[in-house]
């Protein structure tokens, strides 16, 4: 972006116009400018929905069409095909969040916490996916919806974390007050991320453990193991344009905010 | 009901769910876009 539309960002941005155009670091904050990133992800956002579309569609094909069927479970075991990519994106999303939060904890920059806030809806929404599609799957295989085992049990903390910082970010009216107890919360609630992964390690749990293992090779047939690696790809591309379409709406509100005050 | 019935059910439900939640979130998403004022400087760059 150059010429007369990019001054017009650097008088509209006052942390563009302390830095010469060129010099890299204004590059990096150029991009992390709201008013930029509202631009950029107007435009990226429609490649990550036909993104996450066409992949979604080659990963449900793969999971239902050419991978074999299960001998011991059946039919039922191609719950993992959503399962699996939901749980992983819940856990990555949350990090991803955090990481946001901290950034904007510790750099004071504008854009951070509003990614954080964007992410947080879709994170959540793949937690209660994960829950559902677990007892969906549970309840033929270990005959039980729900069990307090190590593995659920900390994902329905990770959900209760995402609420949490859904509610406390929503219910403080001043927004960079807003923004530094949500960051708190969120990097206090990191912690139970390597709970959820290990926990299948660390305790004896009902929950079977990885499904795919980066030491290890996969002990699933290779149709398996890419019909997941696909629908985790779609996944991600999805989460990818579920959050540009949030921040895109925040930065307008809170433009609009700072205008009004 | 026959044990590949029953697998299909928890299949589709497990399915079904997941589609509304997500198409619920689009939905919100396409409506919250919708509802913004115009960022008129961002868009003309």
């Amino acid at each position: 972006m150059k010429g007369p539309a990019m001054d017009g960002l650097r008088t509209l941005d006052p942390a563009l116009q302390r830095e010469p155009a060129g010099a890299p670091r204004a590059r990096w904050r150029r991009l992390a400018s709201p008013p930029v990133f509202h631009h950029w992800a107007g435009r990226a956002l429609p490649w990550f929905a036909a993104l996450a579309a066409v992949l979604a569609a080659a990963g449900l094909f793969v999971g239902f069409v050419v991978a074999p069927t299960d001998h011991q479970q059946g039919e039922v075991y191609r719950i993992i095909f959503i399962h699996v990519p939901a749980a992983w994106m819940s856990m990555f999303i949350y990090l991803v969040a955090a990481l946001h939060a901290g950034l904007g904890l510790v750099f004071h920059t504008r854009l951070s916490p509003l990614m954080a806030r964007a992410l947080a809806p879709t994170g959540a929404l793949f937690t209660v996916i994960a829950l559902w599609t677990g007892m969906a799957w549970g309840k033929p295989t270990w005959g039980t919806w729900w069990v307090w085992d190590a593995r659920l049990t900390s994902e329905l903390i990770l959900l209760f974390l995402y609420l949490g910082y859904l509610g406390l970010v929503s219910a403080i009216d001043d927004p960079r007050r807003a923004d530094r107890a949500g960051a708190i919360l969120l990097l206090a609630g990191v912690v139970n991320v390597p709970i959820i992964y290990f926990s299948v390690q660390w305790w004896s749990t009902l929950h079977q453990g990885a499904s795919i293992s980066f030491t290890a090779a996969p002990t699933m047939a290779r149709t398996m193991v890419l019909g997941l690696l696909l629908m985790a790809l779609a996944c991600w591309a999805y989460s990818v344009a579920a959050a540009l379409a949030r921040v895109r709406c925040l930065i307008a509100e809170r433009d609009a905010l700072g205008r009004r005050a | 009901m026959s044990q590949a019935g029953a697998h299909l059910l928890f299949i589709v439900a497990a399915y079904v769910v997941p589609v509304l939640l997500l198409g619920a979130e689009i939905w919100q998403l396409v409506r919250r876009s919708r509802r913004q004022p115009r960022r008129e400087l961002a868009d003309e760059a």
